[in-house]
């Protein structure tokens, strides 16, 4: 059966004038500027735009009144402003506020054999069980794990070395998995190791139970065994090996590794990516050095201008890109978390950068002393005797206590980035986060003073390289950042991409 | 503009300029500039005057931009902020409904808003009937004529 269509005048609108929508801009260079929306929709427009448009300029029906209309900038008369369409996305893109704290972090010891410069974790030596979690301290933290809203959680075990209090680990994974069988809860366990330790019947023990291995590379010996001095200076040599074991036993897509940036790794981007590449792995992620623990103590040794990381992001980066030209798939972690941001519709689960921010909503510290923090950050800064984001104790508060003090409601007010001075108006907001832990620790207040945040200097930057990469929109490396969003190879995705 | 060697003051027009847009502007100044906005005695127009903090060259920084060349670069981020405003200003009322319509059908809060998600949403200028009043989730109860 035949249908008729209005006729062309109820699609097109009249010419008489169009709304705005909210979204927020900047001057990308000399002759462009960039618009961003409520939900992270971007265009690329030229100098003056904004101008043009708050000042009714936009002439009705051409291709920048199009391309203004279609991203929900504008509206008129022929579109609605279509607030159930923007509701959603913003909805998809804040998913991760869903469900309630997901990633519960537990420091079963501080013992640990090695002594990373670096080391956020206050450790100990391995032979004090002083700074072990009892069993009382593991059972009343589960209980509050479980406790929490929503049905997929992930319990991460951590040190110090996990492993030297492995049947502290096996009690707590055991206890775990009954209680969330109980409590219908979707639970991942993750150990986060050195591996210098490992044993046969500790890594038959995780795969029984489908335990995750997170393990650290900085990247070749010389620079993994400078960062992470443990007697014999093996460590690079047991790590190589032990990521073999637990892949051989646990599977390849069991175990992964994080790469923290010292100093001595700065003059060495291409080396530490070729590194993670010669031991098989398909992700890096280019992380700067974190303001806490002994990194602070050791600034002179392991600390570095912002400016130095963002040259070494850059240059790793392009060398990643090459990697994936010739066609290794390689993934680097921060920039995918970002691109996902930015080209799709999704938000993400990286709890650093997020708005309100991850910790606490997302991720909560149970110490080995029953202490609670609302990340691994503020547990860093109580080692050093701050305890300004301790929420409290797994003995003497609850779920509701935690959550309703003074400690985690004053950093809830300095945790959204819709609100703080310099975010509010930024372009990149809805791609960025705020960390109030880190702008206490390097500013003094968990507001932050932006014009010279350290966090706010290097997601501006990071997000300005990416969005010239975006805009001079090469098609290889759109390609390969689209094998990174879609998790496919580049040959597997075709010659079309998503506009 | 009136200058001095490491100070100089700025007269605005409000009708071109709003202070909040002058005020917002100063925030990413405030890292290399004192910035004061003293009391206006004349309608229209108010002051901005701006003080270099490190108006010599150190070692840290060798080459300090002059309290001109910040200046100039302080009326253009002047431009941008008051653009920003004017945005914010016109689609405030909506943004808020976004939030609300977002979090209220993701069944978040703790009570069903009032009114429902077909209300009309108007926009600026087109009617001042209080009929056509929105409340949303209690959080816009004026009409989005009004600028808040």
């Amino acid at each position: 059966m035949a249908r008729t269509f209005l006729p062309l005048d109820a699609f097109v609108g009249s010419g008489s004038g169009y709304h705005l929508l909210p979204f927020r801009f900047l001057r990308f260079d000399g002759d462009r500027e960039l618009l961003v929306n409520e939900v992270g929709e971007y265009l690329f427009a030229p100098a003056g735009t904004v101008a043009g448009v708050v000042g009714r300029k936009i002439q009705f029906g051409s291709p920048l009144y199009s391309s203004l209309k279609a991203k929900q900038f504008i509206y008129d008369s022929s579109s609605s402003p279509n607030l159930d369409l923007l509701a959603t996305k913003y909805r998809t893109k804040h998913e991760f506020l869903d469900g309630g704290t997901k990633l519960h972090i537990f420091v079963v010891t501080l013992r640990c054999d090695h002594s990373c410069h670096y080391c956020q974790v206050s450790r100990q030596t391995a032979n004090r069980n002083e700074y072990d979690m009892s069993i009382a301290t593991a059972d009343r933290s589960l209980d509050l794990m479980m406790d929490t809203p929503g049905t997929d959680i992930t319990l991460e075990l951590q040190g110090g070395e996990a492993t030297l209090a492995f049947d502290l680990v096996q009690y707590i994974v055991d206890h775990a998995k009954r209680l969330a069988c109980d409590r219908g809860k979707n639970l991942s366990v993750v150990l986060t190791t050195n591996l210098a330790n490992i044993a046969d019947e500790q890594l038959a023990y995780l795969k029984q139970e489908s335990v995750k291995v997170s393990t650290s590379l900085d990247g070749p010996a010389f620079i993994h065994n400078a960062n992470r001095p443990r007697p014999g200076n093996n460590s690079h040599e047991l790590a190589v090996q032990n990521i073999e074991r637990c892949r051989q036993t646990l599977g390849t897509e069991q175990v992964a590794a994080l790469m923290t940036t010292t100093q001595l790794s700065l003059a060495h981007p291409k080396e530490i990516i070729d590194e993670y590449v010669a031991r098989s792995f398909h992700s890096i992620f280019l992380r700067p050095i974190s303001p806490y623990g002994f990194a602070v103590r050791t600034r002179r040794r392991t600390g570095y201008e912002m400016n130095a990381f963002l040259k070494f992001y850059k240059t790793g980066l392009d060398h990643i890109l090459e990697i994936n030209r010739q066609g290794y798939h390689l993934v680097e972690v921060y920039t995918k978390i970002l691109l996902t941001k930015i080209l799709t519709p999704y938000g993400t689960g990286f709890v650093d950068l997020q708005s309100p921010a991850g910790a606490g909503w997302n991720v909560l510290v149970y110490n080995y002393d029953g202490d609670v923090y609302i990340s691994d950050e503020s547990r860093m800064l109580a080692e050093m005797n701050d305890f300004t984001f301790r929420l409290g104790n797994v003995h003497q508060h609850s779920r509701r206590d935690l959550f309703g003090g003074d400690a985690f409601l004053e950093a809830q007010q300095t945790s959204c980035n819709q609100s703080l001075p310099g975010c509010s108006d930024c372009a990149f907001q809805t791609y960025c986060g705020s960390d109030p832990i880190f702008n206490h620790a390097t500013q003094g207040d968990s507001f932050g003073f932006r014009p010279t945040s350290a966090f706010c200097h290097r997601n501006m930057s990071v997000l300005k390289h990416l969005f010239r990469m975006i805009a001079e929109n090469d098609p290889d490396t759109m390609r390969i950042f689209w094998s990174w969003l879609t998790d496919r190879s580049v040959s597997d995705l075709g010659t079309e991409l998503p506009a | 503009m009136s200058s001095s060697e490491a100070s100089l003051t700025l007269s605005l027009d409000s009708r071109q300029f709003s202070r909040e847009a002058a005020l917002k502007a100063a925030y990413w100044f405030t890292k290399d500039l004192y910035l004061d906005f003293p009391p206006s005695a004349t309608e229209h127009l108010f002051e901005v005057v701006l003080r270099a903090k490190c108006p010599t060259p150190t070692l840290d920084n060798p080459a300090p931009k002059t309290v001109d060349e910040l200046a100039s670069e302080y009326r253009n981020a002047l431009i941008d902020s008051e653009l920003r405003i004017q945005v914010q200003r016109e689609t405030s009322g909506v943004r808020e409904l976004l939030l609300a319509k977002a979090f209220a059908e993701a069944g978040v809060l703790e009570s069903s808003p009032p009114g429902s998600f077909s209300d009309p949403v108007l926009a600026v200028g087109e009617s001042n009937r209080t009929s056509d009043l929105v409340v949303i989730g209690g959080l816009i109860e004026h009409n989005l004529d009004t600028p808040k």
